[in-house]
């Protein structure tokens, strides 16, 4: 034993170092595969800062203090401390030793890094808190491969966290987003492996290849989206964690695998966009819902009547099913006006004004609910006689309001007589083809919000989401004194089935969330509008009543010409209408974190976690199986893994147990499976009279290594096959004598 | 029983005889079997105790029969002796024996006009000393000590004894009055302690048949002669014992001086004696090296008579508790890890 010592402690020096440098090249080849989800390169170099640190300092404590687990135990100080300095460094004294406040800081540094993560579409933007949260990470996992590859001498494993740093960007884009760094990364970490001269083991090194190629291409192909359960609060759940929807609306929107919402049967000729609530007030710079206090007496049976709507206007009764499935929240996705519902389970009301249905109880998640609710067919000479209502509270410019905003507005309405000849101008503008729909842009750009902040940004870059046409397009009808408030909720969704009565059937999904402004009409109350290019559709008016038949696209598919008379202003131009029914995810601008990827990534690292002490395990005995048959003490090695496999079968095996007591032992446990254990019990015998020939015989030279490494190999199967499954199950997945070890209650032999 | 030399030269033992020429292990294995099937033909069903005898005969030991009154000690010390054609004498040990009773005297000759050297009963191959708790400790001593050195000094000459030169002492443990247990130092010369305990009752039933019309042991028929029985010794001697196992003869000898529940631990000398009766036992099982499983088997024989407990173990019967002891010695030996290969790295 004591070669082994000399052994170690000579190549304390130099191979340690080499080491070293490997796993930081490794690390630093894995990192850099995140560049296909981040911008730029600058956290790179922050990532890179931080594992050199860390292995430099494992390897300089190594070099001095003579220890490898001091090496360790250095590289997690060092990373703490390069944590600090580059993020905390005014929270720390001396700006190095972390206080009390560098945790705080290092948890809302997390806390930000989740948020720009959840807002962000890909490449995201590296903000601090990413950059913090990749430092930290690398630190982690430079840490863990010192640990495993210098301290715990299995350089193998180290391909476990490099793996992970790996699998990242597969899981983001569930595809192999980088094949030239992965292989980079693959070629170090064979450098790893080899560097280990003759303790090569190629199974090992195939198998954790194997593994890594599978978890990068096939686990995320092969693992179910995470359902968006109400009580999660991801996805459309959003909606009932915040006060204010529209909030979250574009992070809901990023989500790349929308997940079902709702669906509903409608006898509307068009599918109803569903209003969850109406933004109409202002608190600062946002905008905010109206949440009157909900009254007893405003029963959903009889919900009052729409504001401004007068008998003069042609109305059509429309009845709704809605099935809510996954969608949450407290507000309930119905038509706008809607006049009954019924089947509700919870208790709702409606809002006074708005006409919204809210409960302060229940989320709509599994609701069922039928909806009566009024199609308005005003016609456009009734639109365009409705007098001005500029002394509507509604009409209010919000305070604070950069007059660039007004000033835009008046230049696209030149002309515009009317109300509704400016509302339609103006529409006409967002969607005539100089505005782009996209996630991402506000998100890069710093204007991933709803408040009045963005309103400028988003008309210079001409690039936004639904939030940004709607509220703009509020904002900007204030300025022209035109009532306007923004409606947030579901476009129609898709088309799924046409029943015999005509009843439509559609589906929405959490990708079908949508804002939307309506401005107000006297006499006729509010009306949508729909700014966004490609989403959702124009509402249509008839020119004058009987006239014009409304046929409304619904979606692309089946689109049909529409009529409507070129003379007058309503005859915009027609966009593609397929944003009800795309699906975000096939944007490739919209890619984004998803939720469920973090899922799929969480069961991956769970696995991995899992393999890691069967991992481990095999790995050892490979090593001590290869001295066997090398000859390096090959009784001493032959004997402790006999005794240790025994042991993690649940043999009670003793270091103090001699070979033969061991072996009597043992062929009383290979015994009541004589069939399956006969060959086992006869190589018992010949391994121990080879082990005892060899660990304490006359010293004559005889090389039984090989014999000896395969009567080992049978008895190990006996024992194997003698156990239970179950048994055998658990003794692979958490080897006792690897928990000794950990633990510390070595069982190293007698030296 | 064999007789005695008549004339002893001064200073010249019997059988100082260079040192014999190890036997094949075939027939090694042969006499030792023939010796305890012909020790057994008196002793019934004390196998396991003829067998320790024989390995403590063979080990160059000292043994000790401890037990209470007619379970045998005395037949099985007879029995072993007369398996061997040698030399064989007898002390029965009373209150007055004196310690030139042992080791003999020198009388004037008045023919020859000179101090002659009477040698006495020690000078024999094997020395049965029956009941040696009931001597004086000064005449215990002067038998104990020429066990260790294996010769005698009677005025101012030395005289060497026999080889081989073993003595079997028995003891009776419950007996009190008027004895003088052995004392620690003295019992730590002997190289194992056995008890006989009582035979089960068919071994028992056999005896009365046996002994229904004569003594057996009068039929019983010498097996090996003293040139033999060195040859043995020394194939004994031969056996090799590893590193590994050595280690392991030292590690437990260790343990029981750091055990909390023992005064005194065993000495380097019951280590060297584990080791040697280890390797007597190795060549009884036909082996040419010693196994851990040697020391094991051996441990509580070798070493509980030599141990003291600490504070209160157990009933001490006559200066020892020897259960207690057993219980400890095999914890001690379950605790002990087994060395093994430790060759190839040193």
């Amino acid at each position: 034993m004591s070669s082994t010592t000399a052994r170690r402690t000579v190549s304390l020096g130099g191979s340690d170092i080499q080491m070293s440098a490997l796993l930081l090249l490794a690390l630093a080849l894995a990192i850099s595969g995140l560049h296909s989800v981040l911008e730029d390169i600058t956290w790179w170099f922050g990532a890179f800062g931080t594992m050199f640190v860390v292995f430099t300092a494992a390897a300089v404590a190594r070099y001095y203090l003579k220890q490898r687990w001091l090496g360790t135990v250095a590289a997690l100080v060092a990373g703490l401390l390069v944590l600090t300095v580059f993020f905390a460094a005014n929270t720390a004294i001396l700006g190095v030793i972390p206080t009390g406040s560098t945790l705080e800081r290092f948890g809302s540094l997390f806390a930000a890094a989740n948020d720009s993560i959840a807002r962000q579409s890909l490449p995201a933007f590296a903000t601090t808190g990413i950059q913090f949260l990749i430092c930290f990470a690398v630190g982690g996992i430079a840490v863990a491969m010192d640990a495993v590859a210098i301290w715990l001498r299995a350089p193998a494993l180290a391909g476990i966290p490099l793996l992970v740093v790996v699998a990242v960007p597969s899981f983001v884009l569930s595809s192999l987003a980088d094949g030239f760094t992965f292989e980079l990364t693959a070629i170090a970490y064979l450098l790893i492996v080899l560097s280990r001269g003759r303790r090569i083991q190629p199974a090992v090194a195939v198998s954790a290849g194997v593994v890594a190629v599978l978890g990068a291409l096939v686990v995320p192909a092969i693992l179910p989206p995470v359902a968006l359960g109400g009580t999660t609060g991801s996805g459309v759940g959003v909606l009932a964690e915040t006060i204010n929807p529209i909030i979250d609306l574009g992070s809901d929107l990023r989500q790349s695998d929308s997940t079902a919402a709702l669906s509903y049967t409608t006898t509307s000729s068009t599918g109803e966009y569903l209003r969850l609530t109406t933004l109409d007030t202002f608190q600062g710079k946002q905008w905010e819902p109206a949440t009157p206090k909900l009254k007893a007496r405003n029963s959903v049976k009889s919900i009052g009547a729409p504001p401004g709507l007068t008998t003069a206007i042609k109305v059509s009764n429309v009845s709704t099913s809605v099935q809510v499935a996954e969608a949450t929240g407290s507000w309930l996705p119905i038509p706008y006006p809607s006049q009954r519902i019924s089947g509700l389970t919870g208790k709702w009301s409606w809002e006074d004004g708005t006409l919204s249905v809210r409960s302060d109880t229940t989320s709509m998640q599994g609701e069922r609910y039928s909806v009566s609710s009024l199609d308005v067919e005003p016609t456009i000479q009734q639109l365009e006689a409705a007098g001005s209502s500029s002394n509507n509270p509604l009409a209010k410019v919000p305070a604070g309001l950069d007059p660039i905003v007004a000033a835009t507005a008046k230049s696209v309405v030149a002309g515009a007589k009317t109300d509704f000849d400016k509302a339609v101008a103006l529409q006409t503008w967002f969607r005539g083809g100089d505005f782009t729909y996209s996630t991402r842009t506000p998100a890069t750009s710093g204007y991933d919000g709803s408040g009045l902040d963005v309103i400028v940004p988003f008309l210079k870059s001409k690039s936004g989401y639904c939030v940004h046409f709607a509220t703009t397009m509020a904002v900007m009808a204030r300025t022209l004194g035109i009532p306007s408030r923004v409606a947030v909720g579901f476009l129609p969704g898709k088309l799924t089935h046409v029943g015999k009565d005509k009843t439509k059937v559609y589906e929405v999904s959490s990708s079908n969330l949508h804002a939307w402004p309506e401005l107000y009409f006297k006499g006729i109350g509010w009306v949508r509008f729909e700014p966004t290019p490609s989403k959702g559709f124009e509402p249509n008016f008839p020119s004058a009543p009987g006239e014009a038949t409304t046929i409304l696209p619904t979606d692309g598919s089946t689109s049909a010409a529409t009529s409507v008379p070129t003379s007058t202003p309503v005859a915009a131009p027609k966009l593609p209408d397929q944003g009800g029914t795309t699906q975000h995810a096939a944007a490739p601008t919209s890619t984004t974190l998803p939720g469920s990827s973090y899922g799929a990534l969480g069961v991956l690292a769970v696995l991995l976690l899992i393999a890691t002490p069967a991992v481990i395990r095999i790995t050892i005995r490979r090593r001590r199986v290869d001295r066997i048959r090398q000859g390096i003490d090959p009784a001493g090695w032959a004997w402790q893994e006999l005794r240790e496999t025994a042991r993690d079968l649940g043999v009670d095996a003793r270091e103090s147990s001699t070979p033969n007591e061991l072996s009597a032992q043992l062929a009383a446990y290979l015994a009541p499976a004589p069939k399956r254990t006969a060959k086992a019990a006869e190589a018992l015998a010949v391994l121990r009279a080879l082990v005892e020939d060899d660990a304490y015989g006359v010293p004559a030279y005889r090389y039984n290594g090989e014999e000896m490494a395969d009567q080992l190999a049978i008895v190990l199967r006996g024992l194997r096959r003698a156990t239970p499954p179950a048994n055998r199950f658990a003794a692979t997945v958490v080897p006792p004598t690897l928990v000794d070890r950990v633990l510390g209650r070595a069982t190293a032999r007698v030296a | 029983m064999n007789s005695f030399p008549a004339k002893f030269e001064p200073g010249h033992a019997e059988v100082s005889l260079p040192v014999a020429d190890p036997m094949p292990i075939e027939r090694f294995l042969e006499l030792s079997a023939e010796i305890v099937s012909t020790i057994e033909t008196v002793i019934d069903g004390k196998r396991e105790a003829i067998q320790i005898a024989l390995t403590v005969l063979l080990a160059e030991g000292h043994l000790l029969i401890e037990d209470v009154p007619g379970v045998g000690k005395t037949m099985l010390a007879r029995a072993l002796a007369r398996s061997v054609d040698c030399s064989v004498s007898r002390i029965q040990f009373t209150p007055d024996l004196l310690p030139a009773d042992i080791t003999g005297v020198s009388v004037f000759n008045q023919s020859d006009r000179e101090f002659e050297f009477k040698p006495g009963p020690v000078f024999a191959n094997i020395v049965i000393g029956d009941e040696i708790n009931r001597a004086s400790p000064k005449t215990q001593s002067a038998l104990l000590e020429s066990m260790e050195e294996r010769q005698v000094t009677v005025d101012g000459k030395t005289y060497l004894l026999a080889n081989p030169f073993t003595v079997v002492a028995t003891q009776n443990p419950i007996e009190m009055e008027g004895t003088y247990a052995l004392p620690e130092a003295q019992r730590d010369r002997f190289m194992a302690r056995i008890s006989m305990g009582y035979p089960d009752p068919a071994s028992e039933i056999e005896m009365l048949r046996t002994r229904a019309t004569s003594s057996p042991l009068d039929a019983l028929k010498p097996v090996i002669g003293a040139t033999e029985l060195r040859s043995m010794i020394a194939t004994a001697r031969a056996v090799y014992a590893s590193p590994a196992v050595e280690q392991y003869a030292v590690a437990i000898a260790q343990a029981t001086r750091r055990d909390s529940e023992l005064r005194l631990g065993a000495s380097p000398r019951a280590t060297l004696q584990l080791l040697r009766a280890a390797k007597a036992r190795a060549a009884l099982d036909g082996r040419e090296f010693v196994l851990p499983d040697d020391i094991n088997a051996l441990a509580i024989t070798v070493l509980s008579h030599r141990l003291i407990p600490s504070g209160r173990v157990g009933v001490t019967v006559g200066g020892y508790s020897g259960e207690t002891l057993a219980e400890i010695i095999s914890r001690i030996v379950a605790e002990t890890p087994v060395p093994l290969g430790a060759r190839h790295g040193d």
